[in-house]
C-alpha cells in the first residue's frame, strides 16, 4: 500500500459513501490520474469484500454450532422424500373431514326438511305427542301385526315429525289402501309444514268428517291452529 | 424489539435469538412450500439469517417495515428458489464456501472471484489480532474508541496506527498472492 494514512482514510470514506459531493468529485479526479492511489483503491475494495466474506462465514459457522447444540428439527410429512400423498396422514385427515362434512350437511338438509313452519311450531311442540298421534306406537307384536309395512313406515315418519318424508307415503296409503288415518295424518303434516290450504282441504274432506272421532280431532286442531 | 439495533450492538446474541425465534416455523414452511428436505431447509434458513445480518451491517436494511419472521422468509424464499433452480439446471455445487459465493454473485463483473478468494485467503494468512481489528473497523463499522476498548489497546492513536499497519500487511500478502497467480 503506497498511499498515506490520510489517503487511505479518504478511500475508506469514499467506499462507505461518507464523502461530500465536492470531496467525492475531487477524489475521483485523483483516482483517474494517480496510478498508486487507484491501485490502492482497487485493492481496498477487494480486501473489504474479503473481510465481509470472512465475517459472514464465521457467523454461519456460529449458527451451525448453535444448531448442533439444540434438538434436531423433526422431518416434515410433506417433504420430497415423504411417501405418496394418498398414503400421508394429511390425505386421510382430509378424507375424514370431507366425510364428516358430507354427513353433517346431509343431516342439516334432512333436519331442514322436517322443520315445522313458524305458525305451527308452538302448537306442535305442545300437543303433537299427546294429541296428534292417533295410532298406537307401542312396540308390541300384536299392535304391529295390525299395520302393514307401508303403514308402519309412513306412521313412524309422521310420529317422529319427518313430515316432508311422510307426506308422499301417507298419500300413497290413502290412494291405494284408502287409509283414512293416513289421510288425516297427511292433513296434519301439511299443517305442520305451513301448507295451510292443503291441510284445511284434507281435514274438512268428507272422508275425514264422516268419521266422528277424526272430525272432532280435525276441528279441534284447526281451531287451536287458528288461535 | 428493535432487531436492527440489537444486531448492531450485540450481533452474536441477536443472531442466536432470531435463530431460536424463527427456526421451527421457517424450516417447516420451507419444507411445505418448497418441498425441501430438512437438511436443505436448515441450510437455506441458516444462510438467510446470515444474509439478514449482512443486510443490517451493510446498511441495506435500516428499518424493519415488517415482522422479523416475514423479512427472513423473504430472503429464505429467494434462497430456496435459487437452490431449486440450480438443481433443475443441474449446476454442480460451488467450489467456494456458501457466503463467499453470495458475495461473489453480488460483485459479479466488478470484482473477480479469484481476487475475492485471494483476499479471503490473505485474511486467514494475516491472522489475529490484525484480522479482528480490520473486521471490527471495516465491517462492523465500530469507532476507534470502541475498537480500542475491545482490543485492549492503550489509546485510539495506537489503534489507528495498528489498523494502518495491519491493512498494509494484508495488502502485501494479497499482492504477493495475486502476482503469483498472474505469473502462473
Amino acid at each position: 500500500m503506497k498511499s498515506s494514512q490520510e489517503d487511505i482514510g479518504l478511500l475508506e470514506a469514499y467506499l462507505k459513501g461518507r464523502l461530500s459531493p465536492e470531496e467525492k468529485s475531487a477524489l475521483e479526479v485523483r483516482l483517474a490520474n494517480e496510478v498508486d492511489l487507484n491501485s490502492d483503491y482497487s485493492d481496498l475494495k477487494v480486501l473489504l469484500e474479503g473481510m465481509r466474506i470472512s465475517v459472514l462465514e464465521n457467523k454461519l459457522d456460529m449458527l451451525k454450532g448453535l444448531e448442533n447444540s439444540i434438538p434436531p428439527v423433526a422431518p416434515n410429512e410433506n417433504k420430497n422424500d415423504s411417501p405418496p400423498f394418498f398414503l400421508s396422514k394429511k390425505f386421510w385427515m382430509a378424507g375424514i373431514i370431507i366425510i364428516f362434512l358430507a354427513i353433517f350437511g346431509w343431516w342439516i338438509f334432512k333436519e331442514n326438511k322436517s322443520h315445522l313452519s313458524e305458525e305451527s311450531a308452538p302448537l306442535f311442540a305442545e300437543k303433537f305427542d299427546r294429541e296428534f298421534i292417533l295410532h298406537s306406537i307401542e312396540r308390541s307384536a300384536e299392535v304391529l301385526d295390525s299395520l302393514t309395512v307401508e303403514q308402519k313406515i309412513a306412521y313412524d315418519l309422521y310420529a317422529i315429525q319427518e313430515f316432508e318424508d311422510a307426506i308422499p307415503k301417507l298419500n300413497q296409503l290413502w290412494k291405494i289402501q284408502n287409509d283414512t288415518m293416513a289421510y288425516f295424518y297427511m292433513g296434519i303434516s301439511y299443517l305442520a309444514t305451513g301448507n295451510t290450504s292443503e291441510a284445511e282441504k284434507i281435514l274438512s274432506d268428507n272422508a275425514i268428517i264422516s268419521n266422528v272421532y277424526l272430525k272432532q280431532k280435525a276441528d279441534s286442531i284447526l281451531a287451536e291452529y287458528k288461535k | 424489539m428493535d432487531w436492527i439495533l440489537k444486531i448492531k450492538t450485540d450481533d452474536n446474541q441477536a443472531l442466536r435469538e432470531i435463530y431460536d425465534l424463527c427456526r421451527e416455523e421457517c424450516i417447516a414452511w420451507l419444507q411445505n412450500d418448497f418441498g425441501l428436505s430438512v437438511h436443505d431447509a436448515l441450510d437455506v434458513f441458516q444462510v438467510s439469517v446470515v444474509i439478514l445480518y449482512d443486510n443490517v451491517m451493510t446498511g441495506k436494511l435500516s428499518t424493519l417495515t415488517s415482522n422479523i419472521k416475514t423479512y427472513l422468509k423473504g430472503i429464505a424464499k429467494n434462497k430456496a428458489l435459487e437452490m431449486l433452480r440450480s438443481r433443475k439446471n443441474r449446476i454442480i455445487a460451488n467450489k467456494y464456501p456458501v457466503m463467499a459465493q453470495y458475495v461473489f454473485e453480488e460483485n459479479e463483473k466488478v470484482i473477480f472471484e479469484e481476487q475475492l478468494s485471494t483476499a479471503l485467503m490473505s485474511l486467514e494468512f494475516l491472522g489475529d489480532p490484525c484480522k479482528s481489528l480490520l473486521q471490527l473497523y471495516y465491517y462492523n463499522d465500530l469507532s476507534m474508541e470502541n475498537i480500542t476498548s475491545i482490543m485492549g489497546y492503550k489509546n485510539t492513536d495506537t489503534t489507528k496506527n495498528q489498523k494502518y499497519k495491519c491493512l498494509k500487511r494484508l495488502q502485501n500478502i494479497y499482492s504477493e498472492h495475486i502476482n503469483k497467480i498472474a505469473s502462473n
